[in-house]
């Protein structure tokens, strides 16, 4: 009986799954990904891609041995490496030692995480394994939406549900905190909504001497504070609280910041409200604190309420009057 | 300073239990468990007979078990201490009378394991089961006393042949040794101590467990949980408890794990 490669449910409907609606064709492999129905580990049956970052490749998958889904995260960082022929091996292209030691390093971090899993802000990681060569982690399938997903219903977000979202990740980095973590990584891809509404973060940073040549490849550049600029790098504190900043301020204005390191180079990255969006002034102001730039209220914000042009509009008029 | 002793890393026992009555009337498994720093016990007796017999014996088989074992402590010969035990709790279940001094012919399997540092010793009377999970390995260490291993054995032996196992064979879950026999002859367990090893999980379980998961599936939900027993216990009982939805014996489990202490 074929297995729907998107809900994970047996059926024997011709031509598309009676479950999810999905067609029975297999995806095409557009992407670089791996193809449906590969079985990884002898056990794993590779579905859909869920999720795709700077990381690699996000899969639902049927874990056969125990007859459950799950998810399972692919090391193949953007533009670093490509598939052979077979669609399945990577093919790094970079030296082949120095892939085997990111390979190393990606695994040792997925490691960690394993042995992290009694705290319920992180999606459990059940086991770490390496082929095609690269590494693959296991996790926990759990039913939710990452907050890139809600940000495509819904953009840029309203002040008062954004706001009720940041709290809540604040929270859940409080409590990382605690346990003397940092995320390190935080984007809207990898803060994860739960069916029951927790919160978990995936794709946790690591560093390493190594990582120091790929970190702006694999972790997300608009959303790292400019720390990620020096060498050598630090995961601390401080890093999370820009990407928070930065966060925030692509949920209000709709807009992906501009990367740190490129705001260097003149790049401009507008302020909320100079795009027109209305929100609290002290919250502007402290978000553009936050993220090393002048907050609050611009020129351009001032000309361009009704208000602002009718001020503008007397003012001419009363130089006109005067001249 | 000698170095290596200043590095001497601290070792604890750690502890967890977790019993379903799943899809049946009585609940006849029970369990019990204590730890302090570097010393372990843990008990576990899956009861049987009708009415409220079964759940009489392991309850009373639990109870005797943790209350001679730390009567007796510090125990010289923890096997022959075992041993006894298992003949003093076979003669005392098979006793147990009802309202009305009638027999009540009810009995139990055990397995218990006491772990004294990094040496372990265990006893298993009955199909209840211990398994060691070491380096990514598990590896059961009881032998089922019944009528299958029975004729196993004879087969092996050449006493029998193929078509007197197969035809024997639908009666190979009957229990050859159990507590309650009365003089029982069966009775496992380990002269000499296991020497623990670092991480090292022992797993105690009633057949509700290793009847409804395989050996495989057990292994690998006690591998994914990160050396964490409690969530491996849970997992256990839950994939349990999904594998057997359509009837689930009672399942009880106690894991016991010797690693690191951390604090």
């Amino acid at each position: 009986m074929p297995k729907c490669m998107i809900c994970m449910q047996d059926y024997d409907q011709q031509d598309f799954c009676p479950f999810c609606g999905a067609p029975k064709e297999p995806k095409p492999l557009d992407m670089g990904q791996i193809p449906e129905e590969t079985i990884l580990n002898r056990r794993f049956i590779i579905g859909e891609v869920v999720n795709v970052d700077r990381i690699g490749f996000l899969y639902n998958a049927w874990d056969a041995l125990l007859e459950r889904k799950v998810l399972i995260k692919e090391w193949y960082p953007k533009g670093l490496t490509a598939r052979g022929e077979d669609h399945l091996k990577a093919d790094p292209e970079m030296n082949p030692d120095l892939w085997e030691e990111l390979c190393r390093q990606f695994s040792m971090q997925a490691e960690r995480l394993h042995k992290l899993q009694d705290l319920p802000i992180l999606l459990p990681i059940y086991m770490v394994f390496q082929e095609n060569n690269t590494v693959y982690y296991v996790m926990e399938y759990q039913a939710g939406t990452t907050l890139r997903e809600m940000l495509q219903r819904e953009n840029p977000m309203p002040p008062k549900k954004a706001e009720g979202i940041m709290n809540g990740v604040r929270e859940a980095l409080a409590f990382l905190k605690k346990q003397n973590l940092v995320h390190g990584n935080l984007t809207p891809d990898n803060i994860f909504f739960s069916e029951n509404g927790e919160i978990k973060f995936l794709n946790l940073a690591w560093f390493s001497k190594e990582m120091e040549t790929i970190r702006y490849t694999v972790f997300q550049g608009r959303y790292a504070p400019p720390a990620y600029s020096q060498l050598p790098l630090h995961l601390d504190e401080a890093i999370d609280e820009y990407s928070l900043n930065a966060i925030f301020y692509r949920l209000l204005s709709g807009e992906e910041p501009v990367a740190a390191v490129n705001r260097r180079k003149k790049e401009k990255m507008y302020s909320i409200s100079e795009l027109g969006i209305s929100v609290p002034a002290a919250l502007e102001k402290k978000i553009m604190k936050g993220l090393g730039m002048k907050g609050g209220k611009g020129l351009l914000r001032f000309f361009q309420g009704l208000n602002g042009v009718l001020v503008l509009a007397a003012v001419i008029l009363g130089v006109m009057i005067f001249v | 300073m000698d170095l290596e002793n200043t590095l001497e890393m601290h070792m604890k026992i750690e502890y967890y239990s977790l019993t379903d009555q799943g899809t049946r009337e009585y609940q006849q498994d029970a369990a019990y468990g204590e730890v302090q720093e570097n010393l372990g016990m843990a008990v576990l007796c899956d009861g049987m007979g009708g009415l409220n017999g079964g759940e009489m014996a392991s309850d009373l088989g639990v109870k005797y078990f943790a209350r001679d074992l730390k009567d007796a402590w510090p125990v010289r010969n923890i096997p022959a201490f075992l041993q006894q035990e298992a003949h003093r709790l076979d003669q005392m279940i098979a006793g147990l009378r009802d309202k009305e001094g009638r027999p009540l012919r009810a009995g139990t399997t055990i397995v218990s394991a006491v772990l004294v540092e990094n040496q372990a010793f265990w006893l298993s009377v009955g199909d209840s089961r211990i398994y060691l999970l070491r380096n990514g390995q598990m590896r059961c260490l009881t032998a089922a006393h019944n009528y299958k291993t029975m004729l196993q054995e004879k087969l092996e032996a050449g006493l029998i042949d193929m078509d007197y196992y197969n035809g024997e064979i639908s009666q190979g879950e009957a229990l050859t040794s159990y507590l309650g026999m009365g003089n029982i002859s069966l009775i496992d367990g380990n002269a000499k101590p296991l020497e623990l090893e670092e991480n090292d999980i022992l797993l105690l379980c009633s057949d509700g467990l290793y009847k409804t998961l395989t050996d495989e599936q057990i292994q690998a939900l006690i591998q994914e949980s990160g050396s964490n027993i409690r969530i491996a216990g849970q997992r256990l009982l839950e994939t349990a408890r999904r594998f057997g939805r359509r009837g689930q014996d009672n399942t009880t489990l106690v894991l016991l794990k010797y690693g690191a202490n951390k604090s």
